[in-house]
């Protein structure tokens, strides 16, 4: 109850009647009861959401479809013969400004409830070259060398070192299904702006004969100082923003030599507070009205501190000119971050040396199907996973040396996950548990900010994910004279991986021991046999 | 933001994605009027849809000369109320909502506030304008020149509205407390 709301009831009424002063108490008792009995009428938030969003789709709707454009091209045929391709770009952007000024996009958020296990698997098929390079599985597909090869006794293989990730406490695993989302994609534009684009008749090609045209993205750039870029995929349903780089100046377009870029070296008192960097980015967010309901608390993106907490020499440090601010995007409520373990959503660039925003990327069409998947309820399984790091991590066998990184009481997450089905890619999102990490070392790189666990059964028990394959190198090859018979017929049956010298710095205190040999035959990572030292022994005192 | 005319005048110009704005301005205010009247969270949640909607759909209707924005969309929230309960009974006094909305949904509700059983008792037995007047006022915090604009009133009418209002729901509320406690 507020005092304030009390003592004004108590002095309208007063002001109404001034009798009501002798009266005091009782009307104070009966307002206070009045107060004391409001019932919680607060809306709610994710109700009050998704009505916006439906009433903005309607709003869309009633508005009245753009006129056919009465734009002609003809006269300027003869520039565009001049100017060639370029000058039809331009020719069709400058078109675009005869329609009205707002696309018909659908772009409303939602969440259709379609039946179980509706989006097929959700781990790529082994055949469908999910690890291949150029489909974000990684940096290729590195496999085990068939050749023969076998370790040089005096070759010296590196240091192992293993990442054990460490966490004792409860893991609260769901009982029955989970929901996994997918993100809908493919949305056809507006059937007026693209009828109305397929009316041009250019003069060096009509449009008019394309048969069933859609818009699959399109760009419109601001001709001003500082001016943007914005990119449209109707296709993905996503929007992206940058810097159009032709009217924003280059401080470095007149560097010749390494001094001049020294000179130019963005320090630590360039880099401006968060506070300020965050109110460029939302006013930025305003003036554009980039819609961010579905988007929890925007935050600066710090990751370039921990590098600089990893320089030998902090003096050597480029600090970062642009600083990147997050909307995190959040499904019902729950904040979505990728399998590293940070936050996914819209990326708002700043340019701390010009402080303005210089691009914007992330935006998406938040429109899902959501279907019932198994859920994980092995919990022996999740903490073998867990302690490997989640299905991107991975146990080297034959560790040298093994980190242990403790982490943190997990929270519930929605976690992006993509796969990758022939040409498709399938955008979902999963309900996880994130694990932070407390502390990372500070002698070995570690990027990600967390563990996260899809708790979706089919992806944690497809096993490793990210097999450890071993690093192909020009290791020497011992001549056959050198193999006895024993190796070649072993070694015939099984592909040894090579292994890489080990360095320098490998066991500075003990004997390195190579001859180990695997139940394949197959030589293993040297060891380091620890030398003990004589103990000193006292003289007795003369 | 802009004032709610400006948005709404806006909107009737096209600029659809000001009807954001004016929802941001009264989706919490519509839904909480709604709610006093129907005391039934999904209820009040739909009619709440029906009244944006209805709003978003007649906006061209919407002139500032006979009234603001705030009154307009009021009225619409109040007739979508009782259009509702129409559909649902047929009593001859369909203003008084507040009663149509009593027994079941406040007893799925509130039971556990014994406040409210006393309080809403009391406000049964005074006038639709009283009690509309009083929960604006009190449970709402709304100044008497909001509640004006509201209900299409002077701020003099409302005024005396709410203290005859209160007298009367003193009386009310000392008689329930008693037959209240008779029951036990």
């Amino acid at each position: 109850m507020n005092p304030k709301t009390l003592e004004e009831i108590v002095a309208d009424l007063i002001a109404l009647d001034p009798s009501f002063a002798e009266r005091e108490n009782e009307i104070r008792t009966l307002a206070q009861k009045l107060l004391a009995a409001r019932p919680d009428s607060e809306i709610d938030s994710v109700f009050q959401k998704r009505l916006k969003n439906e009433l903005l789709a309607r709003a869309s709707e009633l508005r009245t479809a753009p006129t056919k454009s009465h734009f002609n091209f003809l006269p300027m045929q003869k520039v565009l013969f001049a100017l060639g391709g370029a000058a039809l770009a331009i020719a069709i952007f400058f078109g675009y400004q005869q329609f009205e000024n707002r696309a018909t996009f659908d772009f409303t958020a939602g969440v259709e409830k379609v039946g179980p296990e509706a989006f097929g698997r959700l781990v790529a098929d082994a055949n469908s070259g999910v690890l291949a390079a150029g489909k974000g599985g990684g940096g290729g597909d590195v496999g085990v060398s068939s050749e023969r090869a076998v370790m040089d006794s005096k070759m010296i293989p590196p240091e192992i070192t293993s990442l054990k990730f460490v966490y004792d406490g409860p893991v609260d695993l769901p009982v029955g299904d989970v929901q996994v989302l997918k993100r809908e994609k493919g949305q056809n534009l507006a059937g007026s702006l693209v009828s109305s684009l397929a009316n041009f008749d250019l003069g060096l090609l009509s449009l008019h004969n394309l048969t069933s045209p859609q818009i699959r993205s399109f760009s419109l750039f601001e001709d001003r100082d500082y001016g943007y870029e914005i990119y449209m995929n109707p296709d993905e349903g996503s929007v992206s923003i940058n810097q159009n780089y032709t009217k924003w100046p280059d401080p470095y377009a007149n560097c010749r030599d390494d001094a001049c870029y020294q000179s130019l070296r963005f320090t630590e008192k360039d880099m401006l507070p968060e506070s300020q960097i965050l109110q460029l980015a939302a006013d930025f967010i305003a003036k554009y009205k980039i819609d961010v309901s579905e988007y929890g608390q925007p935050f600066v993106q710090n990751d370039w501190k921990y590098e600089l907490m990893r320089m030998p020499n902090p003096s050597d440090f480029y600090y970062p000119e642009n600083a990147t601010v997050m909307y995190p995007l959040q499904v019902d409520g729950e904040t979505v971050y990728n399998e590293s373990g940070n936050a996914e959503g819209i990326s708002v660039n700043v340019s701390q040396r010009f402080k303005k925003v210089s691009g914007v990327w992330g935006i998406y069409q938040q429109k899902y199907q959501s279907s019932n998947y198994a859920a994980i309820h092995d919990e022996t399984r999740f903490r073998q996973i867990l302690e490997r790091g989640g299905i991107w991590g991975w146990s080297p066998e034959g560790a040298t040396k093994i980190v242990e990184i403790k982490l943190g009481q997990p929270e519930k997450i929605l976690v992006k996950h993509w796969i990758y089905d022939g040409n498709e890619s399938k955008e979902l999102i999963i309900p996880a548990l994130r694990f932070p990490i407390l502390e990372k070392p500070q002698d070995q790189y570690l990027y990600q900010n967390a563990v996260v666990m899809p708790l979706a059964a089919e992806i944690l028990e497809q096993g490793n994910m990210n097999q450890p394959v071993p690093i192909p190198l020009d290791a020497p090859v011992k001549v056959d004279s050198e193999i006895t018979p024993d190796e070649t017929t072993k070694r015939d049956a099984v592909d040894c991986p090579r292994l890489a010298p080990v360095g320098p710095d490998f066991c500075p205190n003990g004997k390195i021991v190579v001859d180990n040999l695997d139940e394949n035959g197959c030589p293993t990572p040297p060891l380091c046999k620890e030398i003990l030292q004589p103990e000193k022994v006292e003289t007795p005192a003369e | 933001m802009l004032p709610e005319n400006e948005l709404a005048a806006r909107v009737q110009k096209g600029e659809t994605q000001c009807f954001g704005d004016l929802y941001d301005l009264f989706s919490r205010k519509i839904y909480a009027f709604i709610f006093y009247k129907t005391f039934h969270r999904e209820l009040a949640e739909d009619l709440t849809s029906q009244t944006f909607i209805k709003a978003l759909e007649k906006i061209n209707s919407f002139s500032p000369k006979k009234g603001s924005f705030n009154t307009w969309i009021y009225a619409i929230a109040r007739n979508s109320v009782i259009d509702h309960f129409r559909t649902q009974k047929k009593v001859q006094n369909i203003e008084d909502v507040f009663d149509l909305a009593s027994n079941e949904n406040i007893a799925t509700e509130f039971t556990q506030k014994s406040e409210f059983a006393e309080v809403h008792a009391g406000l049964q037995k005074i006038s639709p304008r009283q009690r509309e007047i009083i929960i604006l006022r009190i449970w709402e915090g709304y100044k008497f020149r909001e509640i004006a604009e509201i209900l299409g009133k002077t701020e003099a009418a409302i005024k005396m509205d709410f203290f005859r209002g209160i007298k009367s729901l003193k009386k009310e509320i000392v008689v329930a407390l008693l037959l209240l406690t008779l029951n036990f």
